[in-house]
């Protein structure tokens, strides 16, 4: 009986070559990882051998074992130390990304939107000259020495003055204090002209736009709030954009309405020139919650969305065409190069306050971006820290960020603490808010936790196959985070 | 495997090997969380089969085997990261311990609010330089121009002297929660 595979290893002690380690079963294979990101495929045979203390020394799997890292009496303190550090780097840094939401004002609808929407022409909703100058300012007070600057929303390009004066400003103070910068905005692009495209270009802004595919998809969830043309000035401005050498990439947020449809998805991407296209689980608040049953998916339907995304990009890539699925090569960095890919929310502890700040229009700051739309979505203030006014310093350590950290720590998470996955992965307290109304949530039950599990399952399966595995090499080092550069763009929060 | 079954309750109960700790039986129930609800018994554990679908004796039995597999894994977990505790600790703190020493030319504090002084003037000396160009440029600023927010914030930059909590927000989350 399969069942009663494992069952002698419990008579005896576990031998002490079995290093530290998780595993997972896949049909006959288990796979084995490690806390130094390393990962090894053994037969059922060879797991009991190793788990039983029979394995042969002098074979080549023997030597594998050791070198990455699975044998308890050859563990190389030193190199998997390091390693480790290097893996964990951002624990010695300061938060180095910054999302400043510069108005709530937004033309389209968002899945996310407060309720009652702002209305297009009030401007009580904007950040102010005076505020923009203070956090201009105040990111450079981030002990990071690499700085990334988002401006979020609303859509930011509806409080334009503002904008250019946080991003001129940004770039000549990084300059003068020879600070590594990157600057995006993510916007609907429904307020793009020539002037701000040249802007663009010339101080070397990124934009993402939310793209969730053709437009009669695209509308269901983010209809133009007046009049139409959303969808086709998204895919114009995108062009634009292109054309004028600003780097652009976009979002898709999947919603009921999305199923099915994964091939005219993907086409709208490759006819609006994107060489990725970035999935991303829809979440339980604000309007989408209240429209749950209409437009949620559960995390069985989102797996099996998912699957066709990847195995369409797949078929795309093995036809000689290069497209791939960018959340899957963020989790193929840390999983076959062992190294970190600077999203917050994958992290052995939860970003928000220890990487990466929020900052609303009004000032207020927030422990992540995701936090800050939370609380814009719901009215709920829970992860707002107070204002720049407190100093790097009370912001880092303040009592939600160790909250925060607490909640996500992975080693004292039930079911993480043990996960195969746990050196990849990562724990967000926001979402389980959201979903669950606890900070610490319960993974057993938690949609975030069977989306991540199914994410990581294919791609560790499909990297057997030898004809995929150049191909998410090749993904992998594409998202790959070097020492000394700033964290990458449009890779933080889940509320877009 | 030889279990009891309940069908109509939806339940199906086997005994759990000696070997078996206490700590990976909780971890199985909490892993099973989906499916089934998990008690203790004497020499044992009873499984209620969760969802809509009912479960015939051979889906019941298929559940138990599930959580018999589970069991002997949870077991297997617990058993190495017991055993590996003090290694993993003592790796983990080292390369702490070196990433501290990398960083230990410098107090902590003077890492926050890293400016120079000369670095100061700068940046102020370029944002007088921005708000001037600004302001020329510029002929209907935006809501900036004022010190107002909906909040009722005053924005006066440094060196303002209001309360920097005047909505009371410093609060910690569980203060809020328990208001």
């Amino acid at each position: 009986m399969p069942d009663a595979l494992l069952d002698p290893l419990l008579k005896n002690k576990l031998p002490n070559t079995v290093g530290p380690s998780y595993f997972r079963k896949f049909g006959e294979r288990y796979l084995l990882t490690n806390d130094w990101g390393n990962h090894i495929w053994l037969e059922a045979s060879e797991f009991l051998a190793y788990m039983g203390g029979t394995l042969e020394k002098e074979i080549p799997l023997w030597d594998e074992l050791r070198t990455r890292g699975f044998l308890r009496n050859y563990l190389t303190f030193h190199e998997l130390g390091g390693r480790w550090r290097q893996r964990t780097h951002y624990m010695q840094e300061g938060p180095g990304l910054h999302m400043i939401a510069t108005t709530r004002r937004n033309r389209n609808a968002t899945p996310y939107a407060m309720k009652p929407p702002v209305e297009l022409g009030d401007r009580k909703f904007d950040m102010t000259l005076a505020m923009a100058r203070r956090l201009s300012k105040f990111v450079f007070d981030s002990p990071s020495s690499e700085i990334t600057l988002e401006l979020r929303g609303g859509d930011p390009m509806l409080n334009w003055d503002v904008a250019v004066f946080i991003l001129r400003n940004t770039a000549s103070f990084a300059s003068s204090v020879k600070r590594s910068l990157k600057m995006g905005i993510v916007s609907s692009l429904s307020e793009l002209d020539e002037e701000k495209v040249e802007f663009f270009a010339e101080h070397g802004v990124s934009i993402a736009v939310p793209l969730d595919g053709p437009q009669d998809l695209h509308d269901k969830l983010r209809g133009a709030a007046e009049g139409s043309g959303g969808w086709e000035k998204t895919v114009a401005g995108l062009k634009s954009l292109q054309e004028a050498g600003v780097a652009c990439e976009a979002y898709c947020t999947v919603s009921r309405h999305s199923l099915g449809r994964v091939d005219e998805i993907i086409e709208t991407y490759r006819k609006a020139g994107l060489d990725s296209i970035h999935i991303r689980p829809l979440w339980p608040v604000g309007d989408a919650r209240t429209r749950w049953s209409e437009i949620g998916v559960s995390s069985e339907e989102y797996h099996a969305f998912y699957v066709q995304v990847l195995e369409a990009c797949l078929a795309l890539e093995a036809g000689g065409t290069s497209f791939r699925e960018k959340g899957a090569a963020l989790l193929l960095t840390k999983m076959l190069c062992g190294m970190d890919s600077g999203v917050v929310e994958q992290r052995l502890l939860y970003g928000g306050g220890l990487g990466e700040l929020a900052y609303d229009f009004d000032g207020d700051v927030y422990a992540s971006d995701e936090a800050r739309a939370y609380g814009e979505a719901e009215g709920d203030g829970l992860f707002r820290m107070g204002s720049a006014d407190l100093g790097f310093k009370e912001l880092i350590s303040h009592k939600t960020v160790r909250a925060l950290v607490v909640a996500s720590d992975l080693g004292s998470q039930p079911m993480c603490s043990q996960c195969v996955y746990k050196p990849f992965c990562g724990v967000s307290p926001v979402y389980n808010v959201a979903a669950q109304g606890s900070l610490h949530g319960r993974n057993a039950t938690n949609d975030r936790c069977a989306m991540y599990m199914g994410m990581f399952d294919h791609l560790f399966e499909r990297s057997r196959d030898q004809a995929v595995k150049p191909v998410f090499e090749k993904w992998s080092k594409s998202t790959m985070l070097e020492n000394g550069e700033p964290t990458p763009l449009f890779l933080s929060g889940g509320l877009l | 495997m030889d279990c009891d079954i309940n069908v109509k309750q939806q339940r199906v109960s086997f005994e759990v090997n000696d070997a078996i700790e206490e700590q990976a039986v909780l971890s199985a129930a909490y892993v099973f969380a989906r499916r089934a609800e998990v008690w203790t018994t004497d020499d044992g554990v009873e499984l209620e089969a969760k969802g809509d679908a009912k479960l015939d004796e051979k889906g019941l039995t298929s559940l138990a085997v599930d959580f018999s597999e589970e069991l002997t894994a949870q077991e297997l977990r617990r058993r190495i990261g017991a055993e590996n505790r003090t290694v993993r600790e003592y790796l983990i703190t080292q390369a702490l311990l070196a990433a501290a020493n990398e960083q230990g030319q410098q107090p902590a504090d003077s890492q926050l609010g890293n400016l120079t002084g000369d670095q100061e003037d700068e940046i102020q000396r370029l944002m007088t330089e921005a708000e001037s160009e600004l302001d020329a440029t510029s002929s209907a600023p935006t809501s900036g121009g004022g010190n107002a927010t909906p909040s009722g914030k005053g924005e006066g930059g440094e060196g303002q002297d209001e309360s920097v909590d005047p909505k009371a927000i410093l609060k910690s989350w569980e203060e809020k929660k328990s208001a």
